[in-house]
């Protein structure tokens, strides 16, 4: 992916940077707004980094600029403040995600590649199917090697999650907020128990080869 | 603090005026009723008397005139009549009066008649009317007013010598009142010296009298009480929170220096440094929260959040950390909704659920019970633990309390006060039961009908 990250922090930036060519994608820096706003401009990224708070032209200006000239590049907001209020108004204006200071690399990582593979039209996926494991949206029936397995809603949310974004990283926090759609602090790890029940229902072959723990991050479904 | 000293001394010249009119004004009024309405009597009665007798002389003659003279002379009266009829000369024809000017210098006068009695002078004086008749004789009809001049002199006098002791009074009273207001004022002042100079526990001394300066007292002895308890309450929270950092940032310092010192870089080290660096994070994340929703910084939303389904998705969220403490997790809800922010609303149930899995013993149950009832919603996260013990209640949503034997149980000590931190702002409260083996935490917040 070709990535535009605009943060004035010369240390957060240089680091994001280097996280994300270590994870194979292209990284142009802007380290204000203005030269931000004639980067975006430009529509030749894939996906926008964008801190909130920027000497010169603030985030949430670019931000507006850019819907309002109709590019729909998906754009992932930096917010030192990270509270809620301020995040819902991030959404409001058009940012497709968001992630709060400090933020954990593999987190911003996983995010920005889920909004990299956003398709531009919505296409619509009913079945999926991976290492025995398939899943059928309009029946709501998961099948494992022909069996069918009986899930709970939010199971059967979290194994669609997985599926969807095959190949890449889910966060614990990026299923908690596509499954349970609450944005909250739980403290424990009850994502992970809810994920290692999904896991023993699909039965303890699948579950090994099917959701992969990545460590300290999350969980991948493997291509 | 001494009054200043323009204060004292307008407060005395106002005095002083104020003491000045009241005097004048008494003896303006002694004077208007003793002095001058008899001499306006006087001098009306002396008019029509002077009038009627010069009309008898022309109608009846000087012998007429004469009788009636003698008559009037004889009348009783506190104002002693006086006369004198003199020819064209100016001979005396007939008279009680002791002496009269030569020539009519005017129709009214003002003329001495000295008594002589036991060879004594008595001083007098007449209010005189001074008339020639037709016929060129001159009529003198008089009255003697020696009492009211000598009242008018007393009045004078008196004023005179009034004015001294006023101005005395005036001064003494100004004097003291400074005195007064400014000790009490001194000691408001000495209070706030001390306050300011750190020594929070001095108040403004009260009387006891329930005066003006008493109440003052009082509102600011309170407002230093409230003072005191909120610097307490936030240097007890400061210290909690140094200390509660320490302890994670010595152990993340102590893996970062192991990481340092091996040759070989432990896994284990470095996802133990993470953890702690998360934990940290954890712990600011939930004071900054807290801070804000205290300080009303953060504005929450108020949509129509549907509780009954909110507090279901919290319990089925936490229920496998329930199974795996092998509890007995039930809910049981009424249908209801309230106006505010779902994700904190969210967060407070979670935070409770969490608590209460973490506190209910192994085998135990945890009760979750949602009511509608009085225009409130009540939410009641019930196990059957120890619990905590009444007297530690009020504390227990303040940042980092741990209520005795929960030492061991972990978490970041902000969970209880996020809760009533949200509680807050959504004008709920958070409260606590204990009964015989069982301890509920209960959330309350106004139904969505009965808000604003």
């Amino acid at each position: 992916m070709k990535i535009l990250l605009i943060e004035d922090d010369q240390v957060i930036g240089n680091y994001v940077a280097r996280g994300l060519r270590d994870a194979g994608h292209v990284v142009d820096i802007c380290a204000d707004g203005k030269s931000g706003l004639f980067a975006v401009a430009e529509q030749s990224h894939d996906a926008v980094v964008l801190d909130r708070m920027l000497p010169g032209v603030d985030g949430m200006t670019i931000l507006q600029t850019m819907r309002a000239s109709r590019n729909f590049t998906p754009v992932l907001i930096l917010t030192a403040l990270g509270e809620v209020d301020d995040r819902v108004e991030g959404l409001r204006k058009g940012s497709d995600d968001y992630l709060s200071k400090p933020f954990s690399l593999q987190e911003l990582i996983a995010r920005v590649e889920a909004l990299g593979r956003r398709p531009t039209r919505p296409q619509q996926i009913d079945r999926f199917a991976a290492h025995g494991v398939e899943m059928d949206l309009l029946k709501r029936q998961v099948l494992v090697r022909g069996e069918e397995v009986r899930l709970t809603r939010r199971e059967f949310e979290i194994l669609e999650v997985l599926l969807r974004n095959r190949g890449r990283v889910v966060t614990r926090d990026m299923l908690l907020e596509a499954v349970w759609d609450y944005r909250f602090d739980p403290q424990t790890n009850i994502v992970d128990q809810h994920v290692s029940r999904l896991r023993q229902k699909l039965g303890e072959q699948e579950a090994a080869g099917c959701i992969e723990t990545v460590r300290g991050i999350g969980y991948r479904v493997k291509d | 603090m001494r009054l200043r000293p323009s204060l004292a001394i307008r407060l005395t010249i106002a005095l002083i005026g104020a003491t000045f009119l009241a005097t004048a004004s008494i003896l303006g009024g002694i004077y208007y009723f003793s002095v001058k309405r008899p001499m306006d009597e006087v001098r009306a009665q002396v008019h029509s008397e002077a009038r009627a007798l010069s009309a008898l002389y022309q109608a009846r003659g000087e012998g007429a005139l004469r009788e009636a003279l003698v008559k009037r002379r004889r009348s009783p009266s506190p104002y002693k009549p006086f006369d004198a009829l003199l020819d064209r000369r100016g001979d005396l024809l007939t008279g009680n009066l002791p002496s009269w000017p030569n020539v009519r210098r005017g129709d009214w006068a003002v003329i001495e008649a000295d008594l002589y009695r036991d060879g004594d002078e008595d001083d007098h004086e007449a209010l005189t009317r001074d008339l020639t008749l037709p016929d060129g004789k001159r009529l003198l009809v008089g009255r003697d007013i020696e009492i009211l001049s000598d009242r008018k002199e007393l009045m004078v006098e008196a004023g005179r010598w009034g004015a001294l002791p006023v101005l005395l009074f005036g001064l003494i009273g100004g004097i003291l009142i400074s005195w007064i207001t400014g000790r009490r004022l001194e000691a408001v002042g000495r209070t706030a010296r001390a306050v300011m100079q750190g020594d929070l526990s001095i108040r403004v001394p009260i009387k006891g009298t329930g005066d003006e300066f008493d109440e003052l007292g009082m509102s600011l002895n309170a407002m230093l009480d409230r003072n005191q308890e909120l610097v307490a309450s936030l240097s007890r929270v400061s210290d909690s929170i140094a200390h509660e950092l320490r302890t994670p940032l010595a152990r993340l310092r102590s893996s970062l220096e192991g990481i340092g010192a091996g040759e070989v870089v432990e896994v284990k080290r470095v996802e133990a440094a993470q953890l702690e660096a998360e934990r940290l994070q954890q712990t600011f994340d939930a004071l900054l929260r807290i801070a804000r929703l205290d300080t009303g910084r953060h504005r929450i939303s108020r949509d129509q959040v549907q509780l009954d389904a909110l507090v279901s998705d919290a319990v089925d969220f936490y229920e496998p950390e329930a199974a795996a403490r092998q509890l007995a997790f039930s809910l049981s809800v009424t249908p209801c909704k309230v106006l505010g922010d779902r994700n904190l609303l969210f967060q407070a149930v979670a935070n409770l659920l969490d608590n209460g899995i973490k506190f209910a013993p192994e085998h135990g149950q945890l009760r979750v019970e949602l009511f509608a009832s009085y225009g409130l919603a009540r939410i009641a996260v019930t196990d059957n633990g120890a619990g905590v013990e009444e007297a530690h209640h009020p504390r227990l949503s303040e940042p980092f309390f741990r209520a005795p034997g929960s030492e061991a149980i972990a978490g970041t000590g902000l969970g209880l006060t996020l809760v009533s931190a949200i509680a807050i702002a959504h004008e709920g409260s958070l409260t606590f039961n204990r009964t015989s083996g069982s301890f509920s935490a209960i959330l309350t917040v106004p139904l969505a009908d009965h808000s604003r």
